[in-house]
């Protein structure tokens, strides 16, 4: 064992140049370049402005829900505010105006951010784990262990997975368990994370698992095996680490994919509830508009903006995400280049 | 050949038996679904209010709940003593259903899914079958899906083949960039957009007085004074297929392109370039047809989606097709319909995923199946 650790010693220089190397070639893909710092200043909006913001998103503004002499009420929401809305009598100003609850958009934009984003990297972080587990076993064991589990991928890769995910969602959110363990706050977010994890790792357990086979006869594993280090050793030392390029890769599209389907979800209601926002549910209200077209009040306010700008920030992380996602395929491995 | 497909539709038989029992576990197992609406059920039930024991018997007999849990599987996939069920015109009547043959000394008499017997409907339209149900839909979602594809395929390979031969060209970096946008776009987003900003906000211009202000329809196959008449039910299509084709496009043209691109380089099409051939031909007669072998395979696996429509686009434009009769299903939990559409779009997807293979190797002679 000591023998082991002594040889990777002396080879371990050659790891941190090649991750200087990584980001020398991943500085040159302009377009990932810009998709890093776009999804770091999101990070940071989402995590920042709820903390700074003057309203908390769950805080209903009382002004909100007395009808506003200077704005025609409709007759369906006339606790909707408008952009730019400040409240008569305690001079709150609503940015993005606020819902038809009283709440601020603007707060419950990037508090929906935060939830959002945290479900796509929460997701993922499963996801690859568990999808590492399964491949590597199933790559490294072979055998029997091999063809059970790929067979099981097999299978629930037959699944139409969209609907599954629906109904699962709206089951278990029936059930109410997950709002018994994790209280109403957290109880649909949890829900969301698990249906979301539960299809997610089949494609990473395949990955790793076509990638660990390719390695498995390599003769720098036979060295390592005679070395006297054991299965667990190489796995996790030498196996994983040489593997880790494609997972990167599909991890980080994995989050974006991960966040479109949370969003779409949350939209139909059977993702993430009030009172917590998320970018899918916050286009939920959205949708009133699309059944109520054929009697619509010539002056009722269409307000555009409630559902620009959940789905811009939507399309705007999951768009810096697979450029980031293409840019690391180009860094990490050129053979993968599509 | 033919022992190849044979052996891969056994294969399929055997995933989709267990792609079954998966989806009925899913269903009938996991909390929430009808095994707690049952036990809801006697639980709300009291002495002034008893449980409605028609529902409660429609929901035992439904799932053979009244079987421990491997064994009503079976049941449900067969069951030889459910032989009769009600008239559908006559409650009162009781009429032959499933099948009833003698194949040699072996006597069959039941019904179950293995017959085609999914059973009724329990909310969503009470009491009528799931399979005249998800028929009356069907219609509507393959114009949407069927014009889609078409389109999309007719707008991609073009866009695909051309921004593969002028590589890193204006014209490509734009479809590059634009391929992207459409993969990273939440496609139900992109359906609100258009219905807020090309349909709802121009009616509203139109209707306070300025009368020349076009507008699109929002949803729906078509105005509910309208119906029969096709002009008005292509109109109600435009939206919906725009959104379905911008996807499409995206992600078919992005492949077409590179799997141009890998042929571009081939040996071969050097040699029919040196041979003096017209681009023409050295295109699309030596390189596209090689080209589009792994093309085939996107799109005949893109199959299952023509019957199951697109959930999210049919739910934004209120278009009444399969997909959302499965989403009003689920919102109801209306488990034998959620279960006769699973199944369905699950046999599609085992079917496609052969013919992928199968006219994978018939396109290409260079690959051996055996």
């Amino acid at each position: 064992m000591a023998a082991v650790a002594k040889v990777e010693e002396r080879l371990a220089p050659a790891e941190s140049s090649q991750l200087a190397a990584t980001w020398k070639r991943f500085r040159k893909h302009k377009l990932g370049l810009t998709g890093l710092v776009t999804v770091i200043l999101l990070v940071l909006s989402v995590i920042i402005i709820p903390m700074i913001s003057p309203f908390a998103y769950d805080y209903i503004d009382p002004m909100a829900l007395v009808p506003d002499s200077r704005y025609p009420a409709t007759e369906s929401n006339y606790a909707f505010k408008p952009a730019l809305w400040d409240s008569p009598l305690s001079g709150n100003v609503h940015v993005l105006g606020t819902d038809a609850v009283g709440r601020d958009n603007l707060s419950r934009l990037f508090q929906g951010g935060r939830i959002s984003l945290a479900v796509g990297l929460l997701s993922t972080i499963i996801v690859v784990i568990f999808g590492s587990i399964v491949g590597a076993l199933a790559g490294f064991y072979g055998g029997w262990v091999d063809t059970i589990l790929m067979r099981i991928v097999d299978l629930l890769l037959s699944l139409p997975i969209l609907p599954v995910l629906l109904v699962l969602s709206k089951m278990l959110d029936q059930s109410g368990i997950m709002t018994n363990i994790f209280g109403k706050a957290l109880g649909t977010v949890a829900t969301i994370i698990l249906v979301l994890s539960l299809f997610g790792w089949l494609g990473i357990s395949r990955l790793v698992r076509g990638s660990i086979l390719s390695l498995r006869s390599l003769d720098y594993i036979e060295a390592t095996r005679a070395l006297g280090a054991n299965n667990r050793r190489i796995i996790t030392r030498h196996l994983m680490p040489n593997s880790i390029a494609p997972i990167i890769v599909a991890a980080t599209l994995a989050v974006g994919d991960f966040i479109i389907t949370e969003s779409f979800l949350s939209f139909l209601g059977l993702g993430i509830q009030e009172p917590t926002p998320s970018w899918g549910n916050l286009l939920q209200g959205a949708q009133e508009y699309s059944s109520f077209i054929t009697n619509i009040n010539p002056t009722q306010e269409i307000r555009g903006y409630l559902i620009l700008f959940p789905g811009l920030m939507i399309l705007l992380t999951v768009l810096s995400i697979n450029f980031i996602g293409d840019a690391l395929r180009d860094a990490l491995d050129p053979r993968l280049k599509m | 050949m033919a022992t190849y497909v044979i052996r891969r539709f056994i294969q399929g038989l055997i995933v989709l038996v267990l792609a079954t029992f998966v989806i009925y576990s899913i269903l009938v197992i996991t909390p929430g679904g009808p095994r707690d609406q049952i036990a809801q059920l006697k639980a709300t039930s009291t002495s002034s209010r008893p449980v409605n024991a028609a529902l409660l018997t429609s929901l035992l007999k439904a799932y053979k709940l009244d079987d421990p849990y491997p064994i009503n599987y079976l049941r449900w996939l067969f069951d030889p003593k459910d032989t009769t069920a009600l008239d559908p015109n006559d409650n009162t009547k009781e009429i032959q259903k499933g099948i009833d043959v003698t194949i040699g000394p072996i006597h069959l008499k039941g019904a179950g899914v293995l017959t085609g017997d999914f059973g009724n409907s329990l909310v969503v339209n009470k009491g009528s079958n799931v399979m005249t149900l998800m028929g009356d839909r069907l219609g509507n979602t393959l114009a949407l899906t069927i014009s889609s594809l078409l389109l999309s395929i007719l707008i991609a390979f073009p866009i695909g083949i051309i921004s593969a031969i002028r590589q890193y060209s204006r014209l490509d970096y734009s479809v590059t960039a634009f391929s992207f946008v459409g993969l990273s776009m939440p496609t139900f987003w992109l359906g609100l957009m258009l219905v807020i900003f090309l349909a709802v906000i121009p009616k509203q211009i139109h209707d306070s007085g300025v009368s020349w202000m076009p507008y699109m329809p929002p949803g729906f196959a078509f105005d509910t004074d309208q119906e029969g008449n096709n002009i008005n039910r292509i109109y109600h299509l435009i939206l919906p297929v725009t959104v379905l084709s911008f996807v499409n496009v995206a992600s078919f043209s992005r492949y077409v392109r590179s799997s141009m691109l890998e042929v571009l380089r081939q040996d071969y099409v050097r040699t029919a370039w040196a041979k003096g051939l017209a681009q023409r031909t050295v295109i699309l007669r030596h390189a596209l047809r090689n080209a589009l072998i792994p093309v085939i395979t996107v799109v005949t696996l893109s199959l299952p989606f023509l019957f199951s429509g697109a959930i999210a686009t049919e739910t934004v434009f209120s278009y009444p097709g399969m997909g959302k009769l499965f989403v009003s299903a689920i919102f109801a939990l209306d488990i034998p319909l959620v279960m006769a559409f699973l199944l369905i779009i699950t046999t599609l997807i085992i079917v496609s995923n052969i013919l992928a293979d199968v006219l994978y190797a018939v396109a290409d002679p260079r690959i051996h199946y055996s």
